[in-house]
């Protein structure tokens, strides 16, 4: 027979594990709605058995001890999580962007680019029906300027969206570092706790959630290491590395598709590999490509126009002046050779091969350019060659969406599986928690038992005494 | 497989906003009745699109072009024809001038009727306008193309052709230039009304008198020629209005959705979006909770 209390000791080691135990349920409940949160469980092994020696030696069990509180998680699907979620948020951000690019196109509508440039056609068209007409004339001025407009606002929204975007870059560069800097932090924690013996769960799901925000920014590759420490690096870059972390330059090199220090002569290159920087990157260099297409037409449209116009003759017998100036698709605009007091002077507009009024034949030569294939455009014609710019911006939108739509599904399954591990089920935890409030009130009752026993020993003694 | 509270609720979650995107395209799609709303949605068929739209603006164009033609070629054959009965009276003039019987006042008489015949070949030449286009002036359209003065006619104008396309790459001439038609016209009546009023009536009868046949049968020829442009439009407008007809049943096959389907879609999408709430709404009502006292 063990010591007088042994009973009531192992009771109140049962009381106490059961306790950690709701308390562990406890903890998974209130945590059900916190991102990044691994459940726990509590481990619950026997105490070392007592030998005694007698007649016989036997092990007697002496209760039920709390070997460890376990943090259910599988790292394994941490990192293809990670991986992941960089790919869907770059084609995520890259179809957002585009989406919006699409939206200054407004194509296929009345307010595009297209429609502006055929009425700039017909226009010409109906003057060569009507070279003397003053209300044709009038008109056609006004579909001249509502065609330059629509050339710079394009390329002006176009620019705004490129420099927003390279100012978002710019921002995420100080992000990514702040969030490397929290996780070396992290690092230090965990090596320190880790050291001692102890398994700082709460902390490692902290760390997880914080390397998995930094992989919606940028692709990192994550290692694992004995201390308990994770080295990160992006490309080649090591961006933590124990408690240290790495400072990433915030200059954007949108073509080579990383971060430098100096544009022009990097010391410096972070290569961005994916995720939502990558695809802000994308949709920078889209955006430029779009822009000097958009440039191209409007130089090539310029020179044909005028030279079409330089050799024909306006109302008042002059010839020899352009129509319009400009290089691009910013500086396109009405020619001074066509302005009085800051208007066109209708007047001067060129319809005809000769000083006569009746003729026409230069601005049919003029409508005529929309079918004219120009070498500088790769043989198309104005209209094809804008259109096939849309194409094109249509084909990168939708590669953009299913690039999207397939990464969302492979991270959702994959956000499933790990929540299929690591989330709390409130039912599950419900049960243990009456489980373990069971057995809690079972070891109490354990505890009033051998105080009746000890309370009936302690008379008989007292009654012989 | 296990399943925790928060994959139940987001799963939940994203079904929702699936269906409910789903819901949102096939409202617009049914809303507007096109199947391209932004060239993502067919970067071909919208870039196809555009390439009809302005197809179908540039049909238009030839449509108002061939109107301008039409008008033009018309109002040139109305002259045309005033010119021949003009030719006509002034040769019936001319005969019953160079009749034996004839007085030398009758003949100052019918002298008279053949000036005012000649002046109104003059001012069909210098005021016939479309709009305010002098149609007999070639390219000089602005000013009036000819000047009176006593006998002579002076043309001011030039022998410019005026060239409307009326469909593409199809050009066609939609003037005749007053000279030398009616300069011809105008010669041959002031030669007639001289020799009228000189009693000439050996060189009437011959020279007048051919001269005057010779005019009509230029006259007729230019006259075919106006007719033969003006049928010619008419050819060429039904063969724009059909170019239309298919530029326009093919653009609505590429952009425009098909109604059935759209609605049908429409329908599903609601009818699944219906679902995916009711089922939500049911589950938040299980928990264990519910069964513990």
């Amino acid at each position: 027979m063990p010591w007088t209390f042994f009973g009531i000791e192992l009771a109140s080691r049962a009381l106490q594990a059961m306790q950690m135990a709701m308390n562990t349920a406890g903890h998974n409940l209130a945590n059900i709605n916190t991102p990044g949160y691994s459940r726990q469980r509590v481990n619950l092994a026997a105490t070392e058995p007592l030998l005694l020696e007698g007649v016989r030696t036997l092990f007697v069990g002496s209760g039920v001890r709390v070997d460890s509180i376990q943090r259910i998680r599988d790292t394994f699907l941490d990192a293809r999580i990670a991986a992941s979620s960089s790919q869907y948020q770059q084609f995520l951000n890259l179809y957002g962007r585009l989406t919006q690019v699409e939206d200054v196109f407004s194509e296929p509508t009345n307010a595009g680019l297209s429609r502006q440039l055929v009425a700039f056609f017909n226009a010409f068209h109906e003057l060569s029906s009507n070279p003397e007409n003053v209300g044709v004339r009038a008109s056609l001025a006004q579909t001249v300027e509502g065609l330059i407009r629509t050339f710079r606002q394009l390329a002006s929204r176009l620019d705004e969206m490129f420099y927003e975007l390279q100012e978002r870059v710019e921002v995420s560069a100080s992000e990514i570092n702040s969030l490397a800097k929290s996780i070396a932090d992290l690092n230090a924690k965990i090596r320190f706790h880790k050291a001692l013996g102890a398994i700082p769960n709460d902390l490692l799901d902290t760390r997880a959630v914080l390397i998995e925000k930094l992989a919606e920014y940028v692709e990192v590759r994550v290692v694992e290491k004995p201390d308990g420490t994770v080295r990160l690096t992006m490309d080649d870059f090591a961006l933590v590395d124990g408690e240290v972390s790495a400072t990433v330059p915030h200059r954007v090199d949108y073509m080579n598709k990383s971060y430098v220090d100096d544009i022009s002569a990097p010391t410096i290159r972070v290569r961005v590999l994916s995720g939502s920087v990558r695809g802000w990157m994308d949709a920078m260099q889209y955006i430029r490509q779009y822009r000097q297409q958009l440039d191209t037409l409007a130089r090539e449209f310029v020179e044909n126009v005028n030279e079409i116009h330089r050799t024909g003759y306006g109302l008042d017998g002059q010839t020899n002046r352009n129509l319009l100036a400009g290089t691009d698709a910013t500086n396109i605009s009405i020619s001074n050779d066509m302005l009085r007091d800051g208007n066109i002077e209708i007047n001067r507009i060129a319809a005809g091969a000769s000083p006569a009024p009746g003729d026409g034949a230069k601005a049919l030569e003029m409508a005529r350019l929309r079918q004219t294939p120009i070498a500088d455009l790769g043989m198309k014609t104005i209209p094809d060659f804008y259109s096939a710019t849309v194409a094109q911006l249509g084909q990168h939108t939708r590669a953009a969406r299913s690039g999207q739509e397939n990464q969302k599904i492979i991270l959702q399954n994959l956000q499933a599986s790990r929540e299929a591990v690591s989330g709390v089920n409130m039912d599950e935890e419900l049960a243990n928690l009456l489980r373990y409030q069971r057995s809690y009130q079972a070891a109490a009752q354990l505890v009033a038992v051998m105080d009746t026993v000890i309370a009936d020993m302690l008379t008989a003694f007292a009654r012989r005494g | 497989m296990r399943v925790s509270s928060t994959q139940m609720l987001s799963a939940m979650q994203q079904i929702i906003e699936r269906n409910y995107e789903r819901f949102y395209r096939a409202q617009q799609v049914a809303t507007t009745g096109k199947r391209i709303q932004r060239p993502s949605d067919d970067p071909f068929g919208a870039s196809l699109g555009i390439t009809l739209h302005r197809l179908l603006e540039e049909s238009e164009q030839y449509r108002r072009n061939l109107t301008t033609a039409r008008n033009f070629l018309s109002i040139t054959e109305v002259a045309l024809d005033n010119l021949n009965s003009l030719i006509t009276q002034t040769k019936s003039l001319a005969v019953q001038a160079a009749s034996d019987t004839q007085t030398a006042d009758g003949r100052l008489a019918i002298a008279r009727q053949i000036r005012q015949i000649m002046h109104q070949v003059y001012s069909i030449g210098s005021d016939t306008t479309y709009g305010d286009r002098f149609i007999f002036g070639g390219l000089q359209t602005t000013s009036p193309p000819f000047l009176l003065a006593g006998d002579t006619l002076t043309y001011r104008g030039d022998t410019g052709r005026l060239e409307v396309e009326v469909s593409p790459a199809v050009t066609m001439t939609v003037n005749v230039p007053g000279h030398p038609l009616i300069t011809g016209i105008f010669d041959a009546i002031a030669t007639v009304a001289r020799l009228v009023e000189m009693s000439d009536i050996e060189r009437l009868s011959r020279e007048g008198l051919q001269e005057l046949q010779n005019q009509l049968d230029n006259l007729l020829r230019t006259r075919a020629e106006v007719g033969s442009r003006i049928r010619q439009l008419e050819m060429i407008a039904l063969r724009l209005e059909k170019r239309k007809v298919d530029f326009t049943e093919l653009l609505s096959s590429i952009e425009d959705a098909d109604i059935v389907e759209a609605v049908t879609n429409l329908r599903m999408a609601e009818t699944t979006y219906q679902v995916t709430l009711a089922a939500m709404a049911r589950f938040n009502n299980l928990s264990l909770l519910n069964f513990l006292v």
